[in-house]
């Protein structure tokens, strides 16, 4: 099994930590797999399998439960580069990531539930508020609801959702003002809501709706749901990658997704400017003065982009692990969410 | 890079044309949009960012 052994630096080379290899390794393989994914409106199993071997969708979970406890630029470097291989298949590791991170929060009974040993388990849902409603049981809770953008929900074992809990059909409200609880559901007992993700994009991450009709959700599975669109509800697993603001993972997951479709789209433009020559010209594409500035421009706007939003987080990682202050009053944690915006930018360059 | 592949781009096949559709949809999710600039501004400036970054 590979595993990263967490320090307190974050790596000092991310490229050649063995699961970032691993999905450099799996681009031909996701390339191949591309036009299914696409067409089928999910990631094929053999490719599944794949990721499931490579460690891909239990790279934030604590070496306890089996995971590789990866560092957040890990993390976002094996998404990135999944994503140059196909936009779906970084979204849907990258929701993992992150839902993964949320389950963490469930009670010890929920948390064992959910990665018994030997688990392969793949979270999929939504992590943002709202789309059901609970009535409080002996137990638990009885829950019905519908929501939106399942993304993975075709290779997962659990689907994350939020709920309001109704008493007497007004929500509950808790002390600390927030309305909302989590859920955890067996993959297996929801339903998908077919011709529900007919989209331009994306289309592989099979981000469909999904529903259950008065479930009975026992209270192991569930947690109240703080922040919006979340907080950190994990931070009592031992670990910097624990202690990390929410921020350091939730918007850098996405923001990984576009970096590495930006690259990719980079990396399609010199290929075929190496061969093309346009209608009416006689020079091929390379030779363009306009064209070579785009080029030039937009690796640098991505890598500046990138640049910023990894510094960010690092100096999130750093701070914590000198014992310094990272609330949302100082740079680092301003820095983290605004780099997400800066490095999206270079989405406009492709 | 979509605009500098001329009619290449917008064959639905071609890479360009994917990276492109894929690069619309991440864009629109709420974690990368543009409130965020005010949000960290404001974090700086010493005052009250809001509840995203409380």
């Amino acid at each position: 099994m590979q595993t990263i052994v967490e320090d307190r630096r974050l790596p000092a080379d991310i490229d050649a930590q063995p699961v970032v290899q691993a999905a450099a390794a799996l681009k031909p393989t996701v390339r191949h797999y591309h036009d299914e994914i696409e067409r089928e409106q999910r990631l094929s199993p053999e490719l599944v399998e794949q990721m499931h071997a490579a460690g891909f969708y239990r790279l934030l979970l604590p070496r306890s439960l089996g995971g590789l406890q990866a560092d957040p630029l890990t993390y976002i470097r094996v998404v990135e580069l999944l994503a140059e291989g196909a936009g779906s298949v970084g979204w849907n590791v990258a929701n993992n990531g992150v839902g993964s991170l949320v389950t963490l929060g469930l009670p010890d009974d929920g948390v064992q539930e959910i990665y018994p040993k030997g688990h392969r388990t793949v979270i999929a849902g939504t992590a943002v508020q709202g789309g059901g409603q609970a009535v409080a049981v002996e137990g638990g809770y009885r829950v019905s609801g519908r929501w939106t953008f399942g993304s993975g929900c075709h290779e997962a074992a659990w689907m994350l959702g939020s709920f309001q809990i109704l008493d007497d059909g007004q929500p509950r409200r808790r002390d600390d003002g927030g309305m909302f609880w989590r859920g955890l559901f067996p993959r297996a007992e929801v339903e998908v809501i077919p011709g529900s993700w007919e989209v331009s994009g994306l289309r592989g991450t099979g981000s469909f709706d999904w529903t259950v009709s008065d479930f009975f959700l026992p209270e192991r599975r569930t947690m109240i749901h703080a922040g919006v669109p979340l907080d950190n509800q994990w931070g009592h697993w031992p670990g910097i990658t624990y202690a990390l603001p929410a921020q350091a993972w939730v918007g850098p997951h996405q923001c990984a997704v576009i970096t590495g479709l930006a690259r990719a789209g980079i990396n399609a433009l010199v290929e075929l400017a190496a061969d093309k020559t346009p209608r009416g010209r006689t020079g091929r594409l390379c030779d363009n003065p306009q064209v070579q500035d785009a080029v030039g421009r937009a690796d640098a706007i991505l890598n500046s982009g990138r640049i910023y939003r990894n510094a960010m987080i690092a100096e999130l990682w750093n701070a914590l692990a000198e014992g310094r202050e990272t609330s949302s009053s100082s740079a680092p944690a301003a820095g983290s969410p605004q780099c997400m915006p800066a490095t999206a930018r270079a989405r406009r360059w492709t | 890079m979509f605009r500098h592949g001329g009619s290449t781009s917008f064959k639905t096949e071609s890479r360009l044309a994917e990276v492109w559709r894929d690069l619309q949809v991440v864009g629109q999710a709420a974690t990368l949009a543009p409130e965020w600039y005010p949000i960290g501004g404001r974090a700086f400036l010493g005052l009250d960012p809001g509840p995203r970054l409380r």
